[in-house]
């Protein structure tokens, strides 16, 4: 028994050190600074298939245009807000 | 002057490909392993269907279920998704396309050669392990490229921020790392034989301590990462509680490590080590939940949208059946329900709940948001079949858990049901003949399940045939840019 636990133990231990090592980097390195943005970035980040078609975007394996125009209106309405604009309508705990 | 002056022509692009590749044998792999799942279920009522031949036998096409579902569907939809959103969080494309590739051959090697091998009885009987030491050595390699391809996509990303969703993959892409190499630490003797480095209750401690980090960063870690990128895109609401994702992370991170004994309860494992284990796998309900609240409640305020969207009700259903098999977990985690448990189909149900109802569940609801993005559409070809896919898979996952619960507790209960005078009331063979009728069950929830299965298959095919799959440029600008030349409203290039 004692076998495995003299690899477990120092494993998890090590383990956990590493874990700790990596949130100790994460705090300084300023990445929970502002978590209303950080959830609300991934929606500014227009994965649409318009977005990913329009002629200057995008480059098919078939290297045909594709023609499709973007929507009016809908990346632009996201992509002119930032994050300057966004503080202060949070309605959601942080 | 804008950026694309200086990058005249020279765009950034999304490497999809291979995120189409991993896509489509998620699909193609979700059929073969779940088909064999199916075909084991039934053996248990029909034993005559392994055909007297010894490729057939239950003993060596079980673990070619539980690989087939647990790394070749699983495991691409991982590779598939997480290669997605860290290039999609990232901002930029996968560090290197070569590796990249490196890992969907290989990995699919490694699956051929799983199909190969196990029927043919090569095993190293290791639950989740069985594949023999030359299949390991490749494993061991394709996972160190795709620690490369993942860390160094970080490394290189556009934006300050890492999403949440990468250091859920990150850990889980570690993690396993580490439990795959010092639990398959073998001497081999001959091509396709070898033997653990460990011994008796030794083995079967490092075996757990792998096993349940297995279902734990493999099945679940990796999933949530799956989860808090695809559901708040989905629900296009976003992250219920950021900072709540990041305590559970790390709760998550440090406790799932140690509660591998709760599968040595009773054993001759010593008591010290079972009560930690134990323990710890009651803390673990809270960090877990943590998960399953936070997904859930990103709904707040978009609840309506769950009854036009059967993706939603995909994402949603699998968080519920999230929260149900941790809280069940936890709880068979104690000594007193274990008793009754351990050994019995309950396990099974247990594993189910969680494989079907989570794990499944949220692939299917993130592929099918990813889909038709790597295609050029909008939508899945079809989303009425999309829809029938929900009501099949659930109702296939109650009937099979449901049937194992009464089986197991029933199990349970007859194998220790003892006479006035100390023997046993039951033998061994009328718990089996009485377990029977929900083996039955069983088998048509797993069909339902593996029915809808097919549906995907077909409703992914609808969407993708004739469709130009697009790269779309990376968009070089967002709020949060490392490169203050950069920073801006997010947009695409030109």
């Amino acid at each position: 028994m004692t076998g495995s636990l003299l690899l477990l133990l120092p494993i998890s231990v090590l383990m956990a050190a590493l874990i700790g090592a990596a949130f100790w980097w994460a705090i300084f390195a300023g990445q929970f600074d502002d978590s209303g943005r950080a959830g609300r970035s991934i929606l500014m980040d227009d994965d649409s298939t318009d977005a990913a078609t329009t002629p200057h975007s995008s480059r098919t394996e078939n290297h045909s245009a594709i023609s499709s125009l973007p929507e009016p209106g809908g990346q632009d309405t996201r992509a002119r807000s930032t994050a300057a604009g966004r503080t202060g309508q949070d309605s959601i705990p942080d | 002057m804008s950026a694309s002056d200086a990058a005249a022509g020279q765009v950034e692009i999304f490497n999809y490909g291979v995120v189409r590749q991993f896509t489509i044998a998620t699909v193609f792999w979700g059929i073969v392993g779940m088909a064999v799942g199916v075909l084991i279920a039934a053996q248990l009522i029909w034993p005559e269907l392994n055909f007297n031949t010894p490729w057939l036998s239950y003993g060596r096409l079980r673990p070619l279920h539980t690989n087939g579902v647990i790394f070749a569907f699983g495991g691409s939809a991982l590779f598939a998704t997480s290669y997605y959103v860290v290039q999609r969080t990232c901002q930029t494309r996968l560090f290197s396309d070569k590796l990249a590739a490196f890992t969907f051959w290989g990995w699919q090697a490694v699956l051929v050669g799983a199909v190969i091998t196990l029927p043919m009885g090569f095993t190293s009987t290791k639950e989740y392990a069985e594949l023999e030491w030359p299949l390991d050595i490749l494993i061991t390699l394709v996972w160190v490229a795709y620690a490369v391809v993942f860390f160094g996509t970080i490394a290189k990303r556009r934006v300050r921020h890492i999403y949440v969703a990468n250091w859920f993959f990150g850990s889980y892409i570690l993690t396993i790392a580490v439990l795959h190499i010092f639990n398959n630490l073998e001497m081999p003797v001959s091509l396709w034989k070898s033997y653990s480095v460990y011994s008796g209750v030794q083995d079967a401690m490092v075996q757990w301590w792998y096993g349940h980090n297995a279902v734990g960063f493999f099945l679940t870690t990796s999933f949530l990462g799956m989860m808090y990128y695809f559901v708040p895109k989905q629900a296009e609401r976003p992250i219920y509680s950021y900072r709540l994702s990041i305590v559970h992370f790390w709760a998550l991170a440090f406790t799932y490590m140690w509660a591998g004994p709760h599968h040595l309860l009773y054993t001759s494992l010593p008591d010290w080590t079972q009560s930690l284990g134990m323990a710890l796998s009651l803390i673990l309900l809270a960090p877990s939940w943590g998960g399953m609240i936070n997904g859930i409640m990103t709904l707040s305020g978009a609840w309506h949208k769950l009854r036009t969207d059967p993706i939603l009700k995909f994402l949603v259903v699998a968080l519920s059946f999230y929260g149900m098999s941790t809280f069940e977990g936890s709880m068979m985690s104690i000594r007193t329900v274990n008793a009754l448990s351990h050994y019995t189909d309950w396990t099974v149900g247990h594993v189910h709940s969680g494989a079907l109802g989570w794990v499944a569940m949220i692939t299917f609801g993130s592929l099918y948001y990813m889909i038709p993005r790597l295609y050029g559409r909008k939508s899945m070809a079809n989303m009425k079949l999309v829809e029938l896919h929900f009501w099949i898979a659930t109702l296939g996952v109650v009937l099979y858990i449901a049937s194992m619960w009464i089986a197991g507790v029933m199990q349970g209960l007859m194998w220790r049901a003892t006479e006035a005078d100390g023997t046993l009331t039951y033998s061994f063979v009328e718990a089996v003949k009485a377990t029977y009728p929900f083996y039955t069950i069983r088998l048509m929830g797993g069909l339902l399940f593996l029915s809808g299965m097919c549906l995907m298959a077909y409703n992914t095919w609808l969407t993708v045939r004739g469709q130009t799959k697009v790269n779309p440029a990376v968009p070089l600008y967002s709020p949060d840019a490392r490169d203050p030349k950069f920073i801006g409203p997010a947009s695409a290039t030109a």
